[in-house]
């Protein structure tokens, strides 16, 4: 039987006197879209910091496609097939859009930065043009990213994403700023980006996101954190009819 | 920067009149202003240098001058061996300046490979403090003069000439000036470049994406060590005299003076840096003797205005 | 040989509480305004030629030193208001290049004022001569009386810092200025007192040193790079860090310069160690700072938040 996508065993993560993660366990079936809800400061951005490497656990194993990357750098763990996307958009601003998105595509292609080659060369321009055309930037890629709307810099913070082709993509908040016609857009780009038109396994993906709509129409399961803690796990329908998770979660909404 | 931005057409400019200045001045009996160019361009090659990383990169370098005080003095203890052995192959420029320019890369690797551990402020001192051993280690070198420094005993040779000629240093100045703005331009469109670029905003985002980013900050770090120690050792034979002054924290100063005042990132701001800073000492000082404090303020001025450097005036003048 | 170590040691830890003067106004304005400033050098070489000029006219130590502390302490509360203030919010390479024009501008200004030729402090007259500290250590009465006011100093500084309601502002604004405003802390007198108290201790520093060394335009460069390191291998914003460091700091060099030729003698030839103990003295503390950050990338008492 292959290793699950993800496997997260006993996670603490401390700051000071507050433990923002405090004993997670998760397991992640490949090609899941897996939804973390849970109310602000409850520890969602906090876990998948520590899956990408940003931050690193006081304890507990991280297991990516079964192998321990708990203390890893973050670039190999790139190269391992994780990927993320950011909360507050995070883009190179000085850089043109279809910069932005090129170093994910060389380091996917296992290039590694010349000093003398142009840093668009075919085949990488094939790809970013790729990138950007299914985020719908196609139009922008020549302008510099500190330039675009933020709408636009939400798009791109997820077509840089995607640059390095992971195969475990955790998305932090894709949803957050946008418009209606936007967050449509958006849906239906997640959709794509699980199906994965490059060959490959499917795409599993970690979805935070506090729009309840999107959440129940997209993901396949729902974690819901609380103080640190994972107080349920589920269907959609399972966690919509969860009474804890009404009273400390939903009960407001 | 694209050749053909108002500064870059200036810059273009101002390096053809550079290449036409011996010829005029040599008319003129004025030769003194080609001494004058000479150092203008040397330090314009070693802001190019600290520019990769202090104006493109995110390495606020601040002991910079240590690697034209490795530069030098790595010509200065060939030229000695050379002129004990009254000549020789150590004695020409095609092994003098690789060779300094292959100390300055190593110190720098092992300079960088300590100081990229760290951040922001603590870079900035840690550079300094790196500079000042490389300066005191000067100061300690007794046999090459200690605290006074020392005269050249002979200059790097150049096939029959050598580079205690004027005119001879200067397109020697001149052409690696060249090469370097060029190599300078073609390095950052480069995935190397971008790398560098990148990371200077947003060094986690490319970490997240499977760029090693050390490695590239510290191969940065070392062609600006490398570029740098090529000016000193063209600043050693340009004076005929090398000293700890050199590699003291001031004179680091002044080379982000040259970066900072030109316009850090971009292509020619070290070339206008350098023009301005030796230009202004020299006009101010045929004012006063005491120049420097009509200089201090021109400085604190740039930075309240707050334009991005002389680059910077050339971009705002476009927008208008 | 024991009073040899003995004295040596004092006079470390002299030139340590002399660095921890310099580096506590500089730790003060890195930590809670993020500004570097070069220019703190001059405010201890301007401290020690306004003391040069002001005992002479006084004809007291103390009212001649008190005046220059006074009169440093305007000069840093004038470049607050009219310069750093600006530039706060910059980045730090832009505050490195203004302060740097004002370190050109003072270094010409006490040349045009005071004339090349250097200035000197003397002793006074109740502090010349030798104590016995213990039966049989001479101690020169100056250096001790230096190291106890500087001690005094440090003493007052972990006060005011720790104990006192201006403390409690300095510290608030340290950690968030916008708390602190919210507590009704006037944020702009607040940084302008922080730079004229720093601006006070590089002028006590500089007219201590003073009778020492000399008094000369461009002594502030060659300690400032020393009160750098302190305040870096303390832990940047890190008061009780620049106390520990700059004693280190003062130690290491003193007795490294005085004995590691000794060292390196019996444990290598001696061509080799004629080569190698200068270089190896006055590189010590780089070294050592270099190992504390390799070790430690922001000191040995990072501040929190920082
Ligand atoms: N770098 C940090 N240093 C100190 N505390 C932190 C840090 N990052 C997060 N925290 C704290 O950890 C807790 C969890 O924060 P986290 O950002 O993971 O929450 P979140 O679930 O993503 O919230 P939101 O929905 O608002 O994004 C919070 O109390 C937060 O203040
Ligand atoms: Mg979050």
């Amino acid at each position: 039987m292959s290793s699950p996508a993800l496997e997260i065993i006993g996670l603490h993560k401390q700051f000071g006197g507050v433990a923002a993660n405090d004993g997670i366990d998760l397991i992640l079936e490949t090609g899941e879209i897996h939804a973390l809800i849970g109310p602000n400061g409850s520890g969602k951005t906090t876990l998948i910091n520590q899956i990408m490497g940003i931050l690193t656990p006081n304890s507990g194993e991280i297991h990516v496609f079964g192998q321990n990357v708990a203390h890893r750098p973050i670039h190999t763990r790139s190269k391992m097939g994780v990927g993320r996307s950011w909360q507050i958009p995070s883009v190179f601003p000085d850089l043109t859009v279809a910069e932005n998105v090129a170093f994910g595509v060389r380091a996917a292609l296992g290039l590694s930065a010349g000093w003398w080659t142009k840093a668009l060369t075919e085949d990488v321009t094939d790809r970013v043009d790729k990138l950007l055309g299914q985020a719908g930037l196609r139009q922008v890629m020549d302008a510099p990213a500190g330039d675009l709307s933020h709408a636009d810099q939400r798009k791109l913070d997820v077509a840089i994403a995607l640059s390095s082709d992971p195969i475990l993509v955790l998305l932090d908040e894709p949803l957050a700023g946008l418009g209606a016609d936007e967050t449509t857009h958006m849906l239906t780009y997640i959709r794509k980006i699980r199906a994965n038109s490059t060959p490959g396994p499917k795409r599993t993906i970690v979805l935070i996101e506090h729009d309840m709509d999107a959440v129940f129409a997209l993901s396949d399961r729902i974690s819901v954190l609380v103080e640190g803690k994972i107080v349920a796990t589920g269907t959609p329908q399972e966690i919509g009819q969860n009474p804890i998770v009404q009273h400390a979660y939903l009960g407001e909404a | 920067m694209t050749p053909t931005t108002p500064a870059s057409r200036w810059a273009i400019a101002l390096l053809i009149a550079l290449a036409a200045a011996p010829v005029f001045s040599a008319l003129a009996g004025q030769t003194f202003y080609v001494f004058l160019l000479s150092k203008m361009m040397i330090l314009a090659l070693a802001g190019v240098s600290l520019n990769w990383i202090l104006g493109y990169g995110n390495m606020p370098s601040f002991g910079h001058a240590g690697f034209l005080g490795i530069g030098a003095y790595s010509v200065a203890i060939m030229s000695m061996r050379a002129a004990e052995a009254q000549g020789g192959w150590l004695a020409t420029a095609f092994v003098q300046l690789p060779i300094a320019t292959l100390a300055a890369a190593i110190a720098a690797i092992i300079i960088g490979a300590v100081s990229l551990r760290t951040r922001g402020v603590y870079f900035i001192m840690i550079t300094l403090a790196f500079g000042q051993m490389l300066f005191s280690l000067g100061v300690a070198l007794e046999p090459l003069g200690g605290d006074d420094g020392m005269t050249l005993p002979m200059y790097s040779t150049l096939g029959p000439a050598d580079l205690s000629s004027g005119p001879v240093l200067y397109y020697v100045v001149l052409g690696l000036l060249v090469l370097a703005l060029a190599g300078s331009h073609r390095l950052m469109q480069s995935p190397f470049g971008a790398v560098i670029r990148g990371a200077k905003s947003n060094e986690t985002r490319l970490e997240a994406l499977g760029v090693p980013t050390y490695r590239y900050r510290l191969a940065a770090f070392a062609l600006a060590g490398a570029v740098c120690g090529l000016a000193g050792a063209l600043l050693a034979n340009q004076g005929g005299y090398v000293s700890p002054a050199l590699a003291a924290w001031t004179h680091s100063a002044e080379l982000v003076v040259i970066v900072l005042l030109g316009g850090a990132g971009t292509l020619f701001g070290p070339l206008f840096g350098a023009l301005a800073v030796v230009g202004l000492e020299e006009i101010l000082s045929q004012l006063t003797e005491h120049w420097r404090i009509i200089f201090g303020p021109i400085l604190i001025l740039v930075v309240l205005a707050n334009r991005g450097g002389i680059s910077g005036l050339f971009r705002a003048r476009t927008n208008v | 040989m024991m009073t040899l170590v003995f004295e040596q040691a004092l006079n470390g830890v002299q030139l340590g509480v002399l660095l921890f003067l310099l580096a506590a106004g500089l730790t003060l304005v890195f930590g809670i305004m993020n500004f570097v400033n070069l220019a703190h050098g001059s405010l201890y070489m301007v401290g020690a030629y306004f003391a040069a000029t002001f005992i002479p006219w006084s004809g007291s130590f103390i009212v001649g030193a008190l005046l220059a502390l006074a009169a440093t302490a305007a000069v840093g509360m004038a470049l607050e208001v009219l310069i750093f203030r600006r530039l706060y919010h910059r980045d730090h390479m832009d505050q490195v290049l203004a302060t740097f024009g004002l370190i050109l501008f003072f270094n010409e200004l006490v040349l045009m004022v005071w004339g090349p030729a250097g200035l000197s402090i003397a002793v006074p007259s109740w502090l010349v001569g030798q104590v016995n500290i213990i039966p049989g250590v001479p101690y020169p009465a100056y250096r001790l009386a230096v190291l106890v006011t500087g001690l005094a100093a440090a003493a007052f500084l972990y006060v005011l810092v720790s104990r006192t309601r201006t403390g409690m502002r300095i510290r608030a604004g340290a950690s968030d200025q916008q708390m602190a405003q919210a507590l009704g802390v006037d944020i702009k007198l607040l940084f302008t007192g922080i730079v004229g108290l720093g601006a006070a201790l590089a002028a006590l520093a500089g007219l201590l040193a003073a009778p020492l060394r000399s008094v000369y335009a461009g002594m502030g460069e060659d300690i400032l790079v020393l009160a750098f390191v302190v305040v870096v291998i303390g832990g940047i914003g890190s008061i009780r860090g620049a106390f520990v460091a700059a004693l280190g700091v003062g130690l290491i060099d003193t007795v490294g310069r005085a004995f590691l030729p000794r060292v390196l003698d019996a444990l290598l030839s001696d061509q080799i160690a004629d080569a190698v103990a200068p270089a190896l003295s006055t590189t010590l503390i780089y070294l050592t700072m270099v190992v504390v950050l390799a070790i430690r990338p922001r000191g040995l008492f990072p501040a929190p938040g920082q």
